[in-house]
Parts: C-alpha cells; sequence; structure tokens
C-alpha cells in the first residue's frame, strides 16, 4: 500500500484546526493477525467548521475518530499517518501530553448516553472531574461552573441536576449531559459519534439544535459521524463519505447534495425510501461492505458499483478490479477516489440506479384484493400494575396503551408511528399475545376473538407473525437456519413431517432470497440484512395473513435496509399479506405504507392514508414530529416541542398532549377529544378540529 | 475364579461420570458451537498441558476404582469359596510393594534407616542407634553408596522417560503429517505435560522400587501411596459432588429465571436460607448423623471399604446440596436476560411449550456457563475436602485423602526436628491437581465465552 501524494482535500488560508495526513489504521483479527483497517485518510477540519463523516456500519468512521483521540482499543493500533491539533503533530506526543490534550483540544462525546455517565456518580461529580483536571477549579467555583455549563445545555433547574444522578435523567438529558461534560474544559474541536441515532427524532432535533448553538457561540469545530445523511444535510458545512476505511469522497455540503460524484454516495441517495416514491423499487446495493481482512486489491466498491455512467466496458471494469484509485481534486473542495468520477455536469441521480427490475422470477400469486377488513382491534388497553410493599399491593398503573383502535386489511400496510414508550410495541405484542390484554376487543375477519383464550391464540398465531427489531437478537446462535424454521413449523403443526418442513424450509428460504444451503448454517455466518432475512421467512413458515413488523430495519444500514424494503413489498404483493408495521422512521412510513397511526403516550393522535396526514399532518404533537425529521432536501421550519414526554405511569388529565402543546386550550385539560374526521379517512384526536 | 469384582457406590458413579464426560465430548463435536469452541480450546498450549496431566490423575483415580476381593486359599473341608475381607483396588494390586513394605515408624524420604532413634543391644552394650529400615535401601550394603544409587536409578528413570516422550512427539509428529497440518492443535502442550508425567511415573517407580520415595508416617506406611491412593478420594469429591449438584442447580436456576413469579420467590428463598447457614455447620451436622446411621447398622456393610465408601459419597451428596447455590444464582440470572431475547420472544409467537423453550433455546445457550463452572468448581470441592478432613468431619480414617495427610501433618509439624514429608507430598500433589484444573478453567472460560464468537 503506498501513500499517495495527495495533499489534504482543501487547504484553506488559515492553519486548519485539524489536520490529518495519510492515517492508516491495522486491526488484530484472532485468526488473521494484524490487517489493514483505515487507510490514507485525510481530513482537515477548519476552526468553527462542521465535517460530517458519513458511511454504513464497519467502515471505520468511529475508529478514525477514536484515532484522533488517541483512543483506540487495544486491538487496533495506527500504523501511520499525521494528526496536527493547530500545527502540532499529537501522534508522537507522550501520553501525559496527550492526556492534557483531551478535552481541552479535542472533546469526545459518544452514541448511548445510558452507557456514557457513570451510573453511581452524581451528575456534579461527573462535570467536576474534568473541570478540576483542566482548570483546576474547586470548591464553590466549580459548583458555579458546573450549574452554568448546565444551563448553557439547556437543562432547567441545573443546581439540583448537578446533585442527582444519570438514572434520574432522561435519554436526552442525559446526551445533554454528556455534551456538557465535553465542553467543560471549552474544546476547540468537538467529535460526536453519532451523538443521535439512540435518541427520538424530537429529541433529535433539540440536541442538534443545541449543537449547533454551542458551536455558534464557541468557535468550536465539529466533527460529526453519523450514517443519517437527513441529519448532515442540517448540521454539515463539509462532508466526508467513507467506504470501507476509506475516504470515498469529501465536498462542501451544497455540492454534495446537489451531485454526490462517487457511485457509493450516489448509491446512498438511492437507496433513500425518502427519495423514492411510494410503490417504486428502492435502489439497493447488492451485497455488503467487504470484510477488513478480505479487501479487494482495486477499487474497494468495484464489488458493488452499478455505476452505468461511464467504465461500463471491459477494460474500464478491469482498471476498477485491479488498480485502486486515488482520492483526486475536482476543484471546488471537492475530493473523489474514483476512476471515473461524475464531473460537472450534473446527472439526474436516482433514476439510474433505479432501473432495477421487480423480482419477475416468481409468479404473483393471485389473491382477490378483499377490501375486507382482517383484524380489527378496538379500545385495546394494555395496563401494567405497579406494586409496592411487602404485600405487593397495586399502587396504581403504568397505562402502557390506553385505548388503541386498529385495523388491518390484506395486501396493505398500516404503519403504527411513534417515539419510544409511546407503547408501539407494547400494541405489537399484546396482538401477538405475549402480553395480556387488560381491556379491548379483537375481531377475525369480522368475528370476535376471545382476548385471552388459550385455543383461539394458537389458531390466531397462525395466521399472525412477527418480526422482530434486532436481527441479531431474533435468531437463536445456536440453532441452524433450518432449525429456526422448522421450530414453528412443528409448533403450530402447519407441516406433518419434518421433512416435508424441510421442503417448506428450502421454499421459504428462495422466497426471501437466500440460497437452500443456508439452511444447515448458524446465524453467525450471515450479514444483518440476511438475518433478517432469515426472520422474515420464519415468520412466512407458517402461512400467516398479517405480520407485525417491529422496526424491523431500524438496526441496518441504509443500502441494506433498501433490499429489505423491497423484499417486504414484494412479498405483500404476491402473498396479499396486511403488514403492522411499528416504526420511528417517516421516510420508511412513506415508502411502505398506506395507512398510517401516530402514538403519543398510548393513544393514537390521528391516523389515515400515509400520504394525507404526511401532507397535511392535523395534530400539533404530528406536525412537531414530522418537523422534527431531519430532510435530505432540508428546508423545513422545526416547531420544537417543550419538555420530555411524560410517564406513562402518571399521564396528564385531558388531552395527554396538553403540557407540550403550543395550541393549548382550556377544555384540553379537562377531556380527552373525540376523533374528529378532517378528510376522507383521515382523522384526528384533537379539539382544534372540532365540527362547529 | 481367584478373585470376586467388588462394585462400590463410588466406583460406578466415578466410571459413569468418565464415560458421561467422553459422551458430552462425542456430543459437543456435533454441536456446531460447541465444537469451536473445543478447537480454540485445543489451540491453547496451556489447555492441552493442564488437560494432559488432568487425564493422568484420572488414569490413577480410575484404576484405583476397579475394586476386588481376593480368594483366600481353601481350608480343609471347605465347599464355598472365601474372600479376604480386605478389599483391593486394581491400583492396589500395581503397588503391591509399595503397599506391603511397611516400617516400624517414621522415616525420611530416600531413607535407610529409620527416622527415630532405637535401643539396641550390641555385644558393647545398650546404645541408642538409628535402625536400618526393614526395606527402605536394604539392596545397599552400607549407607555410605545411597546418594550414588538414588542419582543411578533417577537418570534410569529420566532416561526411560526421555525415550518414552520422544517416542511420543514421534508419533505426534507422524500423525500431523498424515492430517497435513490441518488442524492447529496445541501438541506441544501435550507433549511438554506428558514429558514431566514421564518424568515423574518413572523416576517414582525406579526410587520406589527399593526406597520409599516420600518416606514413611507415623505407622510406617509409605507416603507415597497414601498420596497416589488420596487422588481418587480427591477425584470422586470433586467430580460425584457435581453430579448431585448441578441438576439442582440447572433445573432451579432455570425455572427460577424463566418462570418468574412465585417459582422464583419459592426458589430463591430456599437458596438464600441455604447460603446464610453456615456451610461448615451444616456440613458437620450432617456428617455426624449420617456418621450415626453408619455407626448403629454395622450389618449393612461387609468389609470397612463399604462403610468408607458410603460415606463418602454421603459427604458427596452434602457437599452438592449446600453448593449448588452459586450455580442456581448465575444461571437464574442469566435466563432473564436470555428470556427477554428476541428469539424467544420468537418462539412464544409460534406457542413453543415452555419445556421446550427451555430445552431447546435457554439450556444451549447456558451450556457455556455450566462448563465453565463445573471445572471450576472441581479445584474448590477437592480444597473444601481437604479443609474438612482437616477439622474432622471429611472422609472416614481409614480412607486416605489430601485433607487427612494434611490433618496428621498437623502434630508431624511440632515434632522436633519436624517430619514434613507427609505435608510436602500431598501439598504437591493436590497442587498439581487443582493448579491443573484451574488452568483448564481458565482456558475453558476464555474459549466458551460467547464474546469469543465471530
Amino acid at each position: 500500500m503506498t501513500i499517495p501524494n495527495t495533499h489534504p482535500p482543501s487547504t484553506p488560508p488559515t492553519k486548519p484546526l485539524l489536520d490529518a495526513r495519510g492515517l492508516a489504521l491495522s486491526i488484530h483479527q484472532e485468526n488473521a493477525g494484524w490487517i489493514p483497517a483505515v487507510s490514507d485518510l485525510d481530513l482537515t477540519i477548519a476552526a468553527g467548521e462542521t465535517f460530517a463523516l458519513v458511511g454504513e456500519s464497519g467502515c471505520g468512521k468511529s475508529l478514525s475518530a477514536l484515532a484522533l483521540m488517541r483512543l483506540l482499543p487495544s486491538g487496533v493500533r495506527i500504523l501511520r499517518g499525521e494528526v496536527y491539533v493547530q500545527g502540532e503533530e499529537i501522534l508522537r506526543l507522550p501520553e501525559a501530553e496527550m492526556r492534557k490534550r483531551r478535552g481541552r483540544d479535542l472533546s469526545m462525546i459518544f452514541q448511548e448516553p445510558a452507557t456514557s455517565l457513570n451510573p453511581v456518580l452524581t451528575i456534579g461529580r461527573q462535570i467536576g472531574e474534568s473541570l478540576s483536571t483542566h482548570l483546576g477549579e474547586r470548591g464553590k467555583v466549580l459548583r458555579e461552573h458546573a450549574a452554568d455549563l448546565l444551563a448553557q445545555v439547556g437543562i432547567n433547574d441545573p443546581i439540583r441536576r448537578l446533585s442527582e444522578y444519570p438514572f434520574q435523567l432522561s435519554g436526552g438529558m442525559k446526551q445533554r449531559v454528556m455534551i456538557a461534560i465535553a465542553l467543560a474544559s471549552s474544546p476547540r474541536l468537538l467529535i460526536a459519534d453519532e451523538p443521535t441515532t439512540a435518541l427520538d427524532v424530537t429529541v433529535q432535533s433539540q440536541i442538534l439544535d443545541l449543537l449547533q448553538k454551542l458551536q455558534a457561540e464557541r468557535g468550536m469545530s465539529l466533527l460529526l459521524i453519523t450514517h443519517d445523511l437527513g441529519v448532515v444535510a442540517r448540521m454539515a458545512d463539509k462532508v466526508g463519505v467513507m467506504y470501507a476505511g476509506q475516504l470515498v469522497e469529501c465536498a462542501p455540503r451544497a455540492e454534495f447534495f446537489k451531485t454526490p460524484r462517487h457511485p457509493y454516495s450516489r448509491a446512498l441517495f438511492a437507496a433513500l425510501p425518502e427519495t423514492a416514491h411510494a410503490g417504486e423499487r428502492l435502489a439497493a446495493l447488492p451485497g455488503q461492505v467487504p470484510a477488513f481482512a478480505a479487501m479487494p486489491k482495486g477499487c474497494r466498491f468495484a464489488g458493488r458499483c452499478g455505476s452505468g455512467d461511464r467504465g461500463q466496458g471491459a477494460e474500464d471494469r478491469a482498471r476498477c478490479l485491479g488498480d485502486a484509485p486515488l482520492l483526486e481534486d475536482l476543484g471546488g473542495g471537492v475530493w473523489v477516489r474514483c476512476h471515473f468520477q461524475v464531473s460537472g455536469d450534473s446527472v439526474q441521480v436516482t433514476a439510474n440506479n433505479r432501473r432495477v427490475a421487480p423480482n419477475d422470477e416468481l409468479p404473483p400469486v393471485t389473491c382477490p384484493l378483499s377490501p375486507e377488513t382482517l383484524l380489527e382491534v378496538r379500545d385495546l388497553k394494555i395496563h401494567f400494575p405497579i406494586r409496592k410493599g411487602v404485600l405487593q399491593r397495586v399502587h396504581g398503573h403504568v397505562r402502557a396503551v390506553d385505548g388503541v383502535s386498529l385495523a388491518l386489511t390484506p395486501g396493505r400496510t398500516l404503519a403504527l408511528v411513534g417515539e419510544s414508550g409511546c407503547g408501539k410495541t407494547t400494541v405489537g405484542r399484546s396482538l401477538m399475545r405475549m402480553l395480556p390484554m387488560t381491556a379491548g376487543q379483537v375481531f377475525w375477519q369480522g368475528k370476535p376473538v376471545a382476548p385471552n383464550d388459550k385455543a383461539e391464540a394458537k389458531t390466531l398465531r397462525q395466521s399472525l407473525q412477527m418480526v422482530f427489531q434486532d436481527p441479531y437478537a431474533s435468531l437463536n446462535p445456536r440453532m441452524s437456519v433450518g432449525e429456526i424454521l422448522l421450530e414453528g413449523m412443528l409448533a403450530l403443526s402447519a407441516v406433518s413431517s419434518e421433512q416435508e418442513g424441510r421442503e417448506r424450509a428450502v421454499t421459504l428460504l428462495e422466497q426471501v432470497g437466500l440460497k437452500p444451503e443456508s439452511l444447515t448454517r448458524y446465524p453467525h455466518e450471515f450479514s444483518g440484512g440476511q438475518r433478517q432475512r432469515v426472520a422474515i421467512a420464519r415468520a412466512l413458515a407458517v402461512s400467516p395473513r398479517v405480520i407485525i413488523c417491529d422496526e424491523p430495519t431500524s438496526a441496518l444500514d441504509v443500502s441494506v435496509q433498501a433490499q429489505i424494503l423491497n423484499l417486504m413489498k414484494d412479498l405483500q404483493t404476491r402473498l396479499n399479506l396486511a403488514y403492522l408495521f411499528i416504526t420511528h422512521n417517516f421516510a420508511v412510513v412513506e415508502y411502505l405504507a398506506e395507512d398510517i397511526a401516530v402514538m403519543y403516550l398510548g393513544r393514537i393522535v390521528e391516523s389515515g392514508p400515509t400520504a394525507a396526514v404526511l401532507a397535511t399532518p392535523a395534530h400539533p404533537y404530528t406536525q412537531a414530529l414530522l418537523s422534527a425529521v431531519p430532510r435530505v432536501e432540508g428546508g423545513r421550519a422545526i416547531i420544537r416541542l417543550a419538555g420530555e414526554t411524560p410517564s406513562p405511569a402518571n399521564p396528564p388529565n385531558g388531552c395527554h398532549f396538553h403540557p407540550r402543546c403550543r395550541k393549548a386550550q382550556p377544555e384540553c385539560r379537562q377531556s380527552y377529544p373525540p376523533p374528529t374526521p378532517v378528510a376522507a379517512g383521515h382523522r384526528v384526536n384533537c379539539f382544534l378540529y372540532r365540527e362547529q | 475364579m481367584s478373585f470376586q469384582p467388588v462394585l462400590l457406590w463410588s466406583d460406578v458413579l466415578l466410571w459413569l461420570l468418565a464415560i458421561a464426560v467422553a459422551g458430552l465430548c462425542a456430543y459437543s463435536s456435533r454441536a456446531e458451537h460447541l465444537r469451536r469452541a473445543w478447537k480454540r480450546l485445543g489451540k491453547n498450549g496451556v489447555a492441552t498441558a493442564a488437560a494432559t496431566l488432568l487425564c493422568a490423575f484420572l488414569v490413577v483415580g480410575l484404576l484405583d476404582s476397579l475394586h476386588y476381593r481376593l480368594r483366600l486359599p481353601d481350608a480343609p473341608g471347605q465347599t464355598e469359596a472365601v474372600y479376604s475381607v480386605e478389599t483391593l483396588s486394581a491400583l492396589d494390586g500395581l503397588l503391591t510393594n509399595l503397599r506391603e513394605r511397611n516400617e516400624k515408624t517414621y522415616s525420611a524420604p530416600l531413607a535407610t534407616r529409620s527416622f527415630v532413634m532405637e535401643t539396641e543391644e550390641t555385644p558393647a552394650g545398650i546404645t541408642r542407634i538409628y535402625p536400618r529400615l526393614n526395606y527402605g535401601g536394604t539392596h545397599l550394603e552400607d549407607d555410605g553408596g545411597q546418594a550414588a544409587d538414588v542419582a543411578g536409578r533417577f537418570l534410569t528413570g529420566a532416561g526411560i522417560a526421555l525415550l518414552c516422550g520422544c517416542l511420543a512427539a514421534g508419533l505426534v509428529f507422524l500423525w500431523r503429517k498424515r492430517r497435513q497440518g490441518r488442524s492447529d492443535f496445541a501438541w506441544r502442550g501435550v507433549l511438554s505435560a506428558l514429558f514431566v508425567v514421564f518424568l515423574v511415573a518413572f523416576t517414582l517407580s525406579e526410587l520406589a522400587d527399593v526406597y520409599h520415595v516420600f518416606g514413611t508416617d507415623k505407622v510406617g506406611q509409605d507416603v507415597l501411596y497414601q498420596t497416589l491412593k488420596s487422588i481418587r478420594t480427591a477425584l470422586v469429591i470433586g467430580l460425584v459432588t457435581t453430579l448431585v449438584m448441578l441438576p439442582l442447580a440447572v433445573v432451579l436456576g432455570i425455572a427460577a429465571g424463566y418462570f418468574r413469579g412465585w417459582t422464583d420467590d419459592v426458589i430463591q428463598y430456599i437458596y438464600t436460607v441455604l447460603n446464610s447457614i453456615p456451610g461448615v455447620l451444616l456440613i458437620a451436622a450432617a456428617v455426624l448423623m449420617m456418621q450415626v446411621i453408619i455407626d448403629t447398622h454395622p450389618q449393612w456393610f461387609s468389609t470397612s471399604v463399604e462403610r468408607a465408601d458410603l460415606r463418602l459419597i454421603a459427604l458427596c451428596v452434602i457437599l452438592g446440596v449446600t453448593s449448588w447455590t452459586g450455580l442456581a444464582r448465575l444461571l437464574r440470572g442469566e435466563t432473564l436476560k436470555l428470556r427477554e431475547l428476541d428469539y424467544i420472544q420468537a418462539a412464544r409467537a409460534f406457542g413453543v411449550s415452555s419445556a421446550r423453550i427451555i430445552a431447546r433455546h435457554i439450556l444451549p445457550n447456558l451450556m457455556h456457563i455450566v462448563i465453565i463452572s463445573l471445572v471450576m468448581d472441581f479445584s474448590a470441592l477437592v480444597l473444601a475436602e481437604a479443609v474438612l478432613s482437616y477439622i474432622g468431619i471429611g472422609v472416614d480414617p481409614s480412607m486416605h485423602s489430601f485433607g487427612s495427610m494434611i490433618n496428621n501433618a498437623r502434630m508431624e509439624l511440632s515434632r522436633e526436628p519436624a517430619v514434613w514429608w507427609s505435608l510436602a507430598a500431598a501439598f504437591s500433589f493436590m497442587l498439581a491437581l487443582v493448579l491443573a484444573a484451574n488452568l483448564f478453567a481458565d482456558a475453558m472460560r476464555d474459549a466458551f465465552d460467547p464474546r469469543h464468537e465471530g
């Protein structure tokens, strides 16, 4: 491997704050030894600038960030390269010197606020640690400074919060505290590694606002690591795209969103569900990111590149496969690592890649599209008792679900949308009879079903299946794929013999796009997307009519998400399935669902056809939620919600949303508004739309 | 037939366990995830060395678990065969020399003369001398050549060991060549441990022919013989106890974690209460009760060995009943975590029965914890036996064990000059056994840790 004789992507007139040149990392693997991971990473961040590093999981974004902090885990080491912070090389500094730099020059916040705070120390102690180390503050000065920092990150009543423990704070507050700690010593550069991925959209929007505000106030630089192009569009000045350990494109934001040059960047855009029109297939990238141990010799993206612009000939193909491209300057601050990059002419990015033929190998099953309702739930309530004291007496209820009505029709998808803790997953699980219903009626094809009856549960189970969020947790690592698929069939006696089950399993695997050989393999041999295919096959094994999908793509990368969404759509048309799609991702909803129901604190606040609800959201909560979703196209005024979602153990009186609602009226405190139609099929629970 | 096989309870259990372990290995070579873990274990040189050492101990223990009674010579007019009251084992048969050559009292390792002075009448008058031993070093004309003789015998033993070691290395080399290096099993661990075992075994056997290598105890019994006999006791305590403990821990631990609710409450109460009673007190009470029962029913036993054996089994049961709580607690916690996982939820969504979920989903995912804690408990139990025998509530006094050897050494150490060899022999053998088990357990924990699975 050679160090390219290229210069850092841009050379601003002043000395950049951070300048990494030719940074290369290698990681240790048990049976392969030290293998190169990140290579030839050139990064320049000017003072006050926001640089967004984008890429799918496993492409080396986080490793690179840790390398800049010199906080690499023991299995990773820096091969070569230089990192200048304010003109000073830091990779060769002694550790004691480097420790002083951390916090003062460079600071970092992590993805999961729940695990980055020490649960046994108070917030004050954790902020104070940084203050006393770097600024030598003690006693009253330190306490006041800490409280001041908490106030800066937007935490109310900072003095009281200082003596609280992390478990007393919500996720968004914890991330604010993390930011306060990172800011305590006034760093010049803040590295934020997926700072909002674990948070809800409304909270994400608050945190992004906060970061922008603080950055403007302090003139701080920000290295933002994310996989979410919407966040990039909102935050970044410059964008760097990483693929398989290399920077493949680096450009100013406007330029990048106008004309992404590298085929990979273009594929990323094409795979976004929000750029596609409903009904159209997503342009999914085939395959997956190559493993570091098996990196191709030529262009690392060559194996998945469907670039149709140039480089189609066999000769060009050979060049891509045999010759590793260098990061080349295209002028205007744009650097691309591709032999056949698109130059100035703006190519219609998505159109080319969208020419994927629908999967017509298997003939569509001709099912009459029956408009009749398959599964209907009316006024579903699920309350969990809170027990206290020696005698475990019931002291109250967590009203996880508090009156939800839904209807599922064959061939259609109903999306159940809401923030975490709103009870959407609980609805799904209780429909699967994994949780007892407290109240409510269930109708299967118009006939009422006894809610907690075991015999009926079994018949219903055959018609109702579930796909889970995390494909890594939903498959037993000790069972082969064949055993996993057979288990359900045998348990519900869907097949008479094991032999028949095996034959059926092979058909299922073909249906979800996996090879029959997979039958004897174990889950760990598959990638995340393939595992999710197995999970879908398992749900299909008993020929259900309804599939409840609990965030089936939120643990997957964008390109893999596109594969899975396409598959789900195909299966729906072929098998005439009804989907209940539980998600917090509006882009996916827009693409996949015909109907949508928005949940807030155990109740549905708005429901209707997806297009209508998304275009003209009626409920103030839906409006706020939609506005908070970061969009690639950007440019939407954000409605900021005050405070946090209240606890379902103690919901507000009247309309649950009124304490946070901008348009709250006195009567909102009195009673819960009934569903009011605003358009055909579009109903909203809000007094604003009362029939006059 | 010149002998009558005797099946002691502990023999049956020990052999069954050995077969079960072999069966488990066969099973795990079929189960993919376990096979990978074993392969990782096989790559670890320390682990293979420790395993080889443990195997050597196991061979001694198993040989000592084949019991028989010799037929006595027919008396005149006797019609039925009469067998000796003394129950011997295959190991006793091999070590007849050591077993029968008893001195009068203490003698130091490799000594030719007694450790204790005796009064002897000679024509010159009454003198106090250290008399020559009855068996130790009798082949020497006088004591002067003892050092040279010992060195010579040691070297002979070492030579044979080297020869056998080379032979083994050659066989391994040929085997690897045939497999063309397809496995990365750490043979160097096996070979080095094997060489140490050979070295100890051959030099000891060369020397033990004519000396008491580890000296003799108060009643003149060979200490090496006692030490070798103690190995079986340690193995029985370590292995049979797990047989009692394992079902309790696995069933109760998983039940508590999976079913929650009142099942969990009851099981938790039981093990919390059990844990709050001082273990030694509980064991002492149980052992004393057992002793009373044994003493009041002498008709149950035809030989003293059978009586001692029953007491050993009883000790195992008692230890097992008091020591399942740790593993059960561990398994309960892990089950609590597992039952919330999506794949268990998915199985429940299919209406799979609880028993099947436990057998197919939970148990296989707990197996690594069970295996690791079994191996770790083994060494703890061997040590526990030593402690219990030391305070007098351990095995039957007629049964050799590391604990009783150490217990005897208490008095011996206070003599002047001290008798140190009983303690030293018991200590070094027990150390070797427990260290090997601990190293093996350590390596197993690494190999079976699911975090290492790619």
